[in-house]
């Protein structure tokens, strides 16, 4: 786990540019950023900002027109498919807004996925109890996805997407499916995961109220950023 | 991830258990095949074995042919007696052979499908050819034996009166005992009467002869001693063979012939399973578009490519496993359903418990786990092209080819041009190996047919609106939403069709090809029977006694008979064996037009012995024109010079001798026609009814007229159209399920979409026609190909033998049936599917993710 206050993922002058000349939208225009470890990030703007691009070029999720990405201090573009696979699996959390777990596998199989990828069996089991119980879910260990709520699936999801300690976690809008009382859950637990186990997470979201969780609010527009603020 | 494949195939259990099932349909044929040949072949090693075991060695006459249908010359007695006074022989008894016709308790002749009536004689123990299971064996001129299974069929017991006709009119016999062959309760299907030997040598005219001699060995002595000892004393037209020896003589013929069937049922099996690799490839293209985001979670989460690639492909080799060992197993089923198929068309063959040889297990295996990894490989690939970014995107996204929309028509122009080229000439050149050449065409119509499959997704859109019209024009908006979803995917509809495709092409190849047959017979009995009546065998082929002929000369209103005889020869120079034929030209031409190559008419009248006139096919293949010598060999050799060569593959095939020369070559003394030239004037009606009343003590024989003659043929062909029907059912079964597991996954795949055309009114009986007219689409556009497909192959393997005179001949009425019932296996798909879509609870449907 990186020192507090260290860099984990970084991005200067990242630009995305989809199709070609005329017709070409420019979904980010040059945005520098350094997510520390430790800290709360939510990056938030109106549909259309970029905002979700960002994050996927961040995550190594697609690669910047321009610019570049750097994670835990490696360098995004220097990696082959065989480097990303490995950086997704050891480096990178992801939540999503939905369908963020596999149907066939129970709440249990799904929260040690990518330790099961990676082929690390030590300590995966500790591992795996240790977080089910962190989001109160241990009594649902066996439970299939269907047979899980929203809130509850999302929590698998959370749980998850910490079980490899990576260096940061993306959550792309992680409460925008669920009610009020399971969205507080769901953001109590990033807070604790920050606070508790010194976590970097950044999240998308368009809504104020989770943004009001997080230690610093990235503000986009039109693919630049705008504002910054810090709680 | 196995554990992720094992649990998504449990998950999705219709979709693998419809996959697993095309896998176990065509290793089942394969498996039956196997299962089928062996078992045959183990019962007549069983029965050889048995019937030789009382003798330790078998002394026969000596063929110059090998042949099954040449009767070896007879034995003279005093040879058996030789042999019996040799130190080293305990025990010798002779045993006779010759050809019969026993009359059912019907009143019609016993029919044995493939097999001759034989009529042989009984030899005491320790010899077992013959056993008498009840009553005992016959011991005069009045008296015959039975084998069991003909006795229970026609309801005789010991004690009633038969009616047999051995080498003559039909007499009476007292049956006095009913015969078993070793295991058997008859002999490879074929009827069998038993005489004593003194009387059959009086009955068939062969005084002092027998066909068979059976020798025991005394205490002590070894086979090859015995077989040694007996070879000195014979004459140069007989041989020795000690038991083993003869039994495996027997049980190689068996395996030639047996070689055949297995070749031809494989290949029927073979097309099962080429039909099921397309359904494969289909459902699983389906199942990983549907799993694109779970798919690409996992590669989110860290999964290389090879890790989705093994999963999937360990999801196929489950599939396919399972698909095989159930295959295997069902394939006795489908052993005892050939069995049972041959046996409508009159061929019984023996059978003991199933044999399954080890070859068969792995063949089973192979194939089943072969076939699945080859369809599911491509989706498997394309699995692995699944980018994480995908997980985040909404709703489906369309599959993209795997070879990128580019490379498919080029390639699948390429494997149209190789196929169509390879298929020309694996069977239209001339020279090279026959097998090699075989290969060749066989395998360019593989090619072909992947070519085609190939090429078909950029045919659907047009075929489609074509197909579609009809629909459209009967319900304007659910025809052309189906005409749209079936265009929507222009890839799947294609790949869907393609099992029907073959499966049709495959049936169309055999109907076009039978009616070019039929054809061909037809017009070879217009071109060459100048008669009026032919007699002939109630099965068509098999020999009838020669005082046939006579009986009918002296019919008032005949004016001539000829008698036909025939028997299989060697002609140096030609492969394979040919039938030839023994006539007396002076009386031929009233009743036979030659259909001159090389010759005239006026040759008849200045043939002499040592002359042969050839058919077309046999000079080609020996290579010999007029003037050239031929060598032919019978039950002796011979050399004659060929003075003309005639066209003709159905009256007097191979070639064509005088009487004299024929009986040098051959001992056959029965017909196997005698054809009728009527006095002109005679009143047709009148003559053949008189022509009937002379037959009446012959009653394996009738008469026909022409018109007779062709409708037989073509009913025979018609029952070996209908065999290969019922063996490519597997195949079109295949498809159907293919058609079906499409329709299902394509209804849950639009689920939502369903869910919103009933929302906003659509009645449930709309959507269950949507469902069944896209599945009649998808139905036409596999038969319009498999149409194309099949009456190219037809065309060129018509063409091929057409130096044998088959026509390309499309019988329309047929091939109408034919398209008619794929687009009626189309509605027949849809309707579970369709049944399934307009259950569906609207607001379940279109909150369906």
């Amino acid at each position: 786990m990186p020192g507090p206050e260290s860099i984990v993922v970084s991005g200067r002058g990242l630009t995305r540019r989809y199709g070609q000349g005329a017709a070409g939208v420019d979904a980010l225009r040059g945005v520098d950023i350094d997510i520390r470890a430790g800290t709360f990030t939510a990056i938030m703007g109106p549909s259309g900002s970029g905002k979700s691009t960002l994050m996927h070029l961040l995550a190594g999720l697609d690669r910047p027109t321009a610019g570049t990405v750097e994670i835990g201090g490696v360098a995004v573009h220097t990696l082959n498919d065989a480097g990303l696979t490995k950086l997704r699996r050891e480096r990178v959390g992801f939540v999503f807004q939905a369908f963020n777990l596999v149907p066939v596998l129970t709440a249990e199989e799904n929260v040690a996925l990518p330790l099961t990828l990676a082929g690390t069996a030590a300590g995966a089991k500790e591992r795996v109890e240790a977080l089910l119980d962190a989001v109160a879910l241990t009594d649902r260990r066996t439970h299939r996805p269907s047979e899980l709520s929203g809130g509850q699936q999302q929590r698998v999801a959370i749980a998850r997407a910490l079980v490899g300690r990576p260096a940061v976690v993306f959550a792309d809008e992680p409460t925008g499916n669920l009610d009020s009382e399971a969205s507080q859950e769901v953001l109590a637990l990033l807070r604790r995961a920050v606070d508790e186990q010194g976590q970097a997470i950044v999240m998308v979201t368009h809504d104020s109220a989770a943004a009001a969780v997080a230690d610093r609010i990235v503000r986009l527009e039109d693919g630049r950023v705008v504002a910054e603020e810090t709680a | 991830m196995i554990r992720l494949a094992l649990r998504g195939l449990r998950a999705r259990r219709l979709r693998s258990l419809l996959t697993a099932l095309a896998v176990l349909l065509g290793v089942a044929m394969i498996s039956g095949t196997f299962v089928l040949t062996d078992t045959i072949k183990a019962a007549f090693d069983d029965l050889f074995v048995a019937q030789n075991r009382g003798a330790d060695a078998v002394v026969t006459g000596r063929l110059a042919v090998d042949s099954d249908f040449t009767t070896p010359p007879s034995l003279d007695a005093a040879v058996l007696e030789r042999v019996a006074r040799l130190p080293e022989v305990a025990r010798a008894a002779g045993q006779l052979n010759d050809r019969a016709a026993v009359v059912g308790s019907d009143g019609e002749v016993v029919q044995t499908g493939g097999a001759p009536t034989v009529a042989a004689t009984y030899m005491p123990p320790p010899f077992t050819a013959i056993e008498i299971k009840t009553g005992r064996p016959p011991a005069n001129d009045g008296e015959v034996a039975l084998d069991a299974d003909t006795a229970q069929e026609e309801g005789f017991e010991v004690g009633d009166r038969v009616r047999v006709a051995a080498d003559g009119p039909v007499r009476e016999f007292t049956l006095v005992g009913l015969a078993t062959f070793g295991t058997q309760s008859s002999l490879g299907g074929a009827t069998v009467v038993v005489f004593d030997l003194a009387s059959a040598q009086r009955i068939f005219d062969k005084p002092n002869q027998v066909d068979f001699a059976f020798v025991a060995a005394r205490e002590g002595v070894t086979d090859l001693d015995l077989k040694r000892a007996i070879q000195g004393v014979l004459p140069a037209d007989a041989q020795v063979r000690t038991s083993a020896e003869q039994a495996e003589a027997l049980s190689d013929d068996i395996g030639e012939a047996l070689g055949f069937l297995t070749t031809g049922l494989l290949a029927f099996g073979f097309i099962a399973v080429l039909v099921g690799a397309f359904l494969i490839f289909n459902t699983f293209s389906i199942t990983i578009a549907q799993r694109t985001r779970e798919l690409a979670l996992l590669r989110m989460l860290g999964a290389s490519r090879r890790q989705v690639l093994t999963s999937v492909l360990a999801e196929a080799l489950v599939l396919g496993m399972l698909g095989a060992v159930a295959g295997l197993v069902a394939g006795f089923g489908i052993a005892r359903a050939i069995d049972a198929l041959f046996g409508v068309i009159g061929l019984d063959l023996p059978s003991t418990d199933a044999v399954v040889a080890t070859r068969t297990v792995v063949v089973c295996l192979v194939t089943g786990i072969v076939v699945t990894i080859a369809g599911a490989l491509g989706p498997a690939l394309r699995a692995t092209r699944v980018t994480p970014i995908e997980a985040l995107r909404e709703g489906m996204a369309p599959p993209r080819g795997t070879f990128g929309r580019r490379a498919a028509p080029v390639l699948a122009a390429i494997a149209i041009l190789a196929g169509v080229a390879m298929t020309a000439f694996g069977l239209l050149s001339d020279g090279g190996g026959e097998t090699a050449k075989l290969i060749t065409a066989a395998g360019g119509a593989v090619v072909l047919v992947l070519g085609i499959a190939l090429l078909s997704p950029a045919l659907v859109r047009p075929a489609a609106r074509v197909l579609g019209a009809p629909l459209v024009r009967v319900t304007a908006l659910v025809g052309r939403l189906a005409r749209e979803n079936a265009t929507r995917n222009p890839g799947r509809t294609a790949v869907t069709s393609a099992a029907m495709m073959i499966g049709l092409a495959v049936v169309l190849f055999v109907t076009v090809f039978a009616n070019g047959l039929r054809e061909r017979a037809e017009r070879i009995l217009e071109q060459t029977f100048a008669g009026d009546l032919a007699v002939l065998h109630e099965d068509g082929f098999s020999t009838i006694p020669a005082a046939v002929a006579g009986a009918v000369g002296r019919v008032p209103g005949v004016a001539a008979v000829t008698g036909i005889r025939a028997a299989e020869a060697e002609v140096a120079g030609a492969s394979g064996d040919t039938f030839g034929n023994g006539v007396d030209f002076a009386t031929l031409p009233a009743v036979y037009r030659f259909d001159w190559v090389d010759g005239e008419d006026a040759l008849l009248g200045r043939l002499g012995p040592r002359d042969v006139l050839m058919e077309e096919g046999t000079a080609e293949s020996a290579r010999l024109a007029v003037g050239d010598a031929a060598r032919i060999a019978g039950v002796r050799e011979g050399r004659f010079t060929v003075r003309g060569i005639y066209r003709d593959d159905g009256i007097l095939t191979g070639f064509t001798l005088p009487v004299a020369a024929f009986d040098e070559l051959f001992d056959e003394k029965r017909i196997v026609s005698a054809l009728v030239d009527l006095e002109p004037g005679a009143d047709a009606g009148r003559a053949a009814a008189a022509v009937e009343a002379a037959l009446e003590p012959f009653p394996e024989a009738r008469a026909r007229n022409q018109a007779g003659l062709e409708e037989e043929t073509g009913a025979q062909i018609t029952q070996i159209l209908g065999l290969f029907y019922a063996l490519l059912a597997m195949s079109v079964l295949i498809s159907a399920v293919g058609i079906v597991n499409t329709l299902s996954l394509s209804v849950h795949e639009r689920t939502r979409e369903l869910g919103l055309l009933r929302a906003i009114g659509m009645t449930r009986r709309d959507v269950r026609r949507l469902i069944r007219y896209e599945s009649v689409i998808t139905a036409a556009f596999g038969a319009v190909l498999g149409l194309v497909l099949g009456l190219f192959f037809a065309w060129v393997v018509t063409r091929a033998l057409a130096g044998e005179g088959i026509v390309f001949a499309v019988p329309a009425a047929q091939v109408a049936v034919l398209l008619v019932l794929a687009l009626l296996v189309g509605v027949a798909a849809a309707v579970l599917p369709a049944r399934k879509a307009s259950r569906l609870d609207v607001l379940e449907a279109v909150a369906h993710e």
